[in-house]
């Protein structure tokens, strides 16, 4: 039983390691963004929070782009990844147009309007679940969970019949949630969304961690 | 839809829990990581940690403390108070805080906002505004409260927006320590100057004030310290009434 954070310089680590910590106390948590280590893992953990264009900087600063890529969709390693983690699984974002993300669920990252609600979109939200297929959502308490962010991934015509997703409106309608077989992804912060964010841990864990 | 945030506030003073009345006259109110947990567990959304300790060991309590809070507890939680750099700002925020809270040193190197907003994002950077009605308008107060800069706070809350703050956390020193309510003047103009999340602080004493900050002045989050610390009033009774009153609050659940 062994899970690693990828420690890239841009994520709320500790915060996501004690919630795992608390979903399950054996398990094995490594904070790394070695390669060798990352193979070794049953499941990883993308956490994330700042500018897309300074995070895939970061990524490339360790060569985790391709080598994720490979890990994730050669070798199947199962993949979550936590709000700007998983605006990095889209294949580019307007934060930052130049640089390229991770491209394992296609679609673009693009800014909310600014109309009516102010942005950042920050504090509790309720998600509506699209699709009852996957797993992430199963036995959850409720659907209102805490999001921070400006920038969204919203074309949900883009998923494919792989993916299970949930959608939440804020000024546009954008993904909130998405589960595409091992790579899932939550523009909120499961993390800081107490018991409902702990459920999500939980089957995510449960599924991928033995 | 977007609830609204209720936000106790703990101010810290050589590792405990204080709170004062017009920013003196400083009560005990016990170990902040207990508090915090309870908080956490009755319904909170999200915790300020504001450390007011003016002593050189302060920054490495400072941090000690936010692992063991992010270690504890599973909502968000900013921490301020004397944050100077993008070192410190760093620091923090790697240690397990969501967002930092800035004040004085924004005021005297405003570029510390757009630095750390490019480094960590906008919603990590909270600016924290202490105001106090000064004739017909009202004036930035720094170093808790204590010095006045001289500045239109109105005028200062948009230059912090178009530099990149994610929030403001807006005190009236007026109010603040008052249980009088919010002051809803300034909250409201400030509200329809500004495009980002307004965090309403100082004059919260009893239920009807937070209800009033939302519908009357629109404030996006509601903070406060006593009337939670001392049990005045309950978070779960606070929820309760604000949905009554057609408020979107993200409904207590234990």
């Amino acid at each position: 039983m062994k899970i690693a954070i990828i420690d890239y310089g841009m994520g709320n680590i500790h915060s996501l390691k004690a919630a795992i910590k608390e979903v399950n106390p054996e398990i094995d948590i490594i904070l790394t963004n070695e390669h060798k280590s990352l193979n070794r893992v049953d499941a990883l953990f993308l956490p994330g929070v700042g500018h897309f264009g300074a995070a895939v900087e970061k990524l490339q600063q360790y060569s985790l782009i391709e080598f994720l890529r490979e890990l994730v969709l050669e070798k199947n390693k199962p993949l979550f990844g936590i709000c700007l983690g998983m605006q990095l699984l889209f294949d580019s974002s307007d934060e930052s147009p130049n640089s390229k993300g991770l491209g394992l669920i296609e679609g673009s990252v693009t800014k909310f309007k600014n109309e009516p609600y102010k942005v950042p979109h920050i504090g509790f939200n309720t998600i509506t679940v699209n699709s009852r297929n996957g797993d992430m959502l199963n036995n959850i308490d409720s659907n209102d969970f805490y999001f921070v962010h400006s920038y969204a991934a919203k074309e949900i015509d883009k998923l494919n019949d792989n993916c299970s997703y949930s959608r939440c409106l804020y000024n546009d309608e954008f993904i909130a949630s998405v589960e595409k077989k091992h790579i899932w992804g939550t523009q909120f912060h499961p993390e800081k969304s107490q018991r409902s964010g702990l459920g999500i841990i939980k089957n995510f864990i449960n599924k991928y961690v033995d | 839809m977007l609830t609204r945030r209720i936000i106790p506030c703990l101010d810290i003073k050589n590792g405990r829990t204080v709170k004062g009345v017009n920013f003196e006259g400083l009560r005990d109110a016990g170990d902040p990581v207990e508090l915090a947990k309870r908080y956490s567990e009755e319904g909170a959304d999200e915790l300020v940690f504001l450390d007011i300790t003016a002593t050189l060991e302060k920054r490495k309590t400072l941090k000690d403390l936010v692992v063991k809070i992010a270690r504890e507890i599973n909502i968000p939680f900013t921490v301020g108070g004397g944050i100077k750099t993008i070192d410190e700002i760093e620091e923090l925020l790697k240690s397990g805080a969501d967002k930092v809270s800035l004040n004085s040193s924004i005021v005297k190197n405003p570029d510390l906002i757009n630095e750390g907003s490019r480094n960590f994002g906008a919603q990590a950077i909270v600016a924290a505004v202490d105001a106090k009605k000064t004739g017909n308008s009202w004036h930035v107060f720094i170093k808790g409260g204590t010095e006045d800069t001289g500045m239109d706070a109105l005028e200062w809350m948009q230059e912090v927006e178009r530099r990149g703050a994610g929030e403001i956390l807006l005190t009236s020193m007026d109010r603040d320590g008052t249980k009088a309510g919010f002051d809803l003047d300034l909250l409201e103009k400030v509200n329809k100057l500004v495009r980002i999340p307004v965090i309403a602080s100082g004059g919260a004493g009893n239920i009807q004030h937070c209800v009033d900050a939302v519908l009357k002045a629109d404030a996006d989050a509601v903070l406060a310290a006593s009337i939670f610390h001392f049990r005045e009033v309950e978070i779960k009774d606070l929820k309760n009434e604000m949905l009554k009153n057609g408020i979107e609050v993200r409904p207590y659940l234990n």
